[in-house]
């Protein structure tokens, strides 16, 4: 048996074992509702106050990164999807079960990393699609709309996606880590909400320095169709957030590696 | 075959296994005994690559658990019944563990059908009895039809039947040339199940041997009852004998056998009512062999060590 026979029935090993429990069906179902729902509410409300918006206002809306609003709620969702792919292994002792069956560490994790990866890179692309066309389709007549026939638009919309993807591979990363579920989400949501918090109380001539590198704010700029003020671009924003979960998987692989099960 | 080789594991300043250095042959059920603590599960999960040796190693055929391409077909393995995802069920725990493996899907089936889980098999795992969850640990260990199996103490949480079911299995196993250890801290568990038996103790090993050599080798005792118990005391206790008085004129001489305490009966002209040689039961000797090994020893009247 080659060690791409290998990769193939441990990831195929864990396709089984990742859509056969119910947290997963549930992380999903909260997340696209809260994408989609949020995002109809959001739009919906913009749409019914549109008139009483500032000429300022209208010309500088973006009918993308607002459709996309409701990501900012489902973004925890995708992450303890993530985490809980391999805390999970651990809070149950699983984990001992699966290692005896592939003991190849590295592989072990790749194939988790691979399904985890795939799955919710199809399932955040589609969700981000229906949230973004639900959008439009509500502020159509009303509110100035975008077409994903534009460039810039398809990008926001695809990379909205991506990102999503990103970060659970970030909560597995952490899982892997921390190997506690409570923990581990913990650090998410702390990376992704307490520390752009923190950052309020910096002297504004850091903060502006420093903001753009948060993985939220990497985040907004990816989904906008246009550079915010003090941010990256688009592309050097998904470039950064990769090298960030690439050096998180890393470690956490490592750590996996050299620590008895 | 599967070979301990001086493996010794540390747990910080925890000395968990220290030098273990033993074989487990095919053909035969292998006890692997002793207290709890006594470092059984570290060696086992040593075996199985779960934890790092400090030194030595483990292999399987001669190879390292971590360097075997199908684990699974080679090494069958039960270390905790409970360590499956509560929410998955029995079937799709077997199948994500065939998959990886390369085993065929009707396979598990079959496993689940031996193991007498069949009609459960779409239940989740997290309703499972202890005794239903064993089960299914024995079918997930039979998937691959490994030559190797491992099981730490599977009879806990079985019901008497299941005790006997086991029992047999491993039995079979054996007799199909299958490499079979078994651990456990119950030694008339051990008695009635294993052919050979390895006891540890603290970390150590402390024995080996057929459970007949075992019970050969510890010192077996001397019932007496005699006419004048307190005078044969006297005199055997001389002779460096110790002797425990029971009731009723009886005496259980330890250290002398039972001609010994007969001849020195006679020239003392005292009256012997009865004289009866006892072996040691294998629950004795492995008191006998662990007494000081016993991590969490409790001071029970009895298990106190005898004066010698």
């Amino acid at each position: 048996m080659s060690s791409n026979e290998n990769l193939l029935s441990s990831t195929k090993s864990e396709w089984i074992k990742f859509r056969s429990v119910r947290s997963t069906i549930m992380g999903v179902v909260i997340f696209a509702v809260l994408t989609i729902g949020l995002g109809a509410l959001i739009t919906f409300a913009i749409r019914s106050h549109w008139n009483q918006n500032t000429r300022i206002d209208k010309l500088t809306f973006d009918p993308v990164s607002t459709s996309l609003a409701g990501t900012l709620f489902a973004q925890f969702a995708v992450g303890v999807i993530g985490t809980l792919v391999i805390t999970s292994e651990y809070s149950s002792g699983s984990i001992r079960t699966t290692l005896a069956a592939v003991p190849n560490r590295v592989r072990l994790a790749a194939s988790k990393l691979i399904v985890l990866v795939t799955s919710m890179f199809v399932v955040c692309e589609v969700v981000c699609v229906i949230a973004f066309l639900t959008g439009q389709a509500i502020f159509h007549g009303v509110v100035p709309t975008a077409s994903l026939s534009s460039g810039p638009v398809l990008r926001s919309v695809i990379l909205a996606g991506v990102y999503l993807t990103l970060l659970t591979a970030l909560g597995f990363g952490l899982g892997l880590i921390l190997r506690q579920s409570a923990a581990s989400i913990s650090v998410f949501v702390s990376i992704l909400l307490i520390i752009p918090i923190l950052m309020i109380f910096l002297p504004e001539s850091w903060r502006n320095d420093i903001t753009k590198y948060e993985p939220s704010a990497l985040g907004q700029a990816m989904m906008s169709t246009s550079t915010p003020a003090q941010s990256f671009g688009a592309w050097t924003s998904l470039f950064l957030l990769l090298a960030y979960v690439v050096g998180v998987l890393v470690i956490g692989t490592t750590m996996l590696q050299r620590r008895d099960a | 075959m599967l070979k301990i080789d001086h493996l010794t594991k540390h747990y910080n300043d925890t000395v968990a296994v220290d030098d273990l250095d033993f074989e487990v042959k095919p053909g035969v059920v292998t006890g692997f005994l002793g207290p709890n603590g006594s470092g059984k599960s570290t060696t086992m999960r040593v075996i199985l690559g779960l934890d790092h040796p400090t030194k030595g190693r483990a292999t399987i055929n001669g190879q390292n658990y971590s360097d075997l391409k199908a684990p699974l077909r080679e090494v069958g393995a039960l270390l905790d019944a409970k360590a499956v995802h509560p929410g998955r069920t029995a079937r799709n725990h077997l199948r994500a563990l065939a998959a990886s493996n390369q085993i065929k899907k009707s396979r598990v089936d079959e496993v689940l059908e031996f193991a007498g889980i069949a009609s459960v098999a779409n239940k989740k795992v997290g309703g499972f009895s202890l005794g239903m969850s064993q089960r299914l640990g024995i079918a997930g260990a039979l998937l691959g039809d490994p030559g190797v199996l491992l099981f730490d103490e599977p009879v806990n949480g079985l019901d008497p039947e299941g005790i006997r079911w086991i029992r047999d299995f491993f039995r079979s196993l054996a007799k199909e040339g299958r490499t079979v250890f078994v651990s456990s801290h119950l030694m008339s568990e051990m008695a009635v199940s294993a052919d050979q038996i390895i006891v540890i103790g603290r970390g150590r090993f402390i024995s080996q041997g057929s459970v007949d050599d075992l019970t050969a080798t510890a010192k077996g005792t001397v019932f007496a009852r005699v006419s004048d118990p307190q005078k044969l005391t006297t005199l055997l206790e001389e002779k460096m004998a110790s002797v425990v008085a029971t009731n009723d004129k009886g005496l259980t001489v330890s250290g002398m056998t039972s001609d010994q305490v007969g001849e020195v009966a006679f020239a003392a002209g005292i009256t012997i009512l009865e004289l009866t040689p006892q072996r040691a039961s294998l629950e004795e000797v492995f008191m006998d062999l662990t007494a000081d090994s016993v991590e969490y020893g409790s001071a029970m009247p009895g298990a106190m060590p005898h004066e010698q």
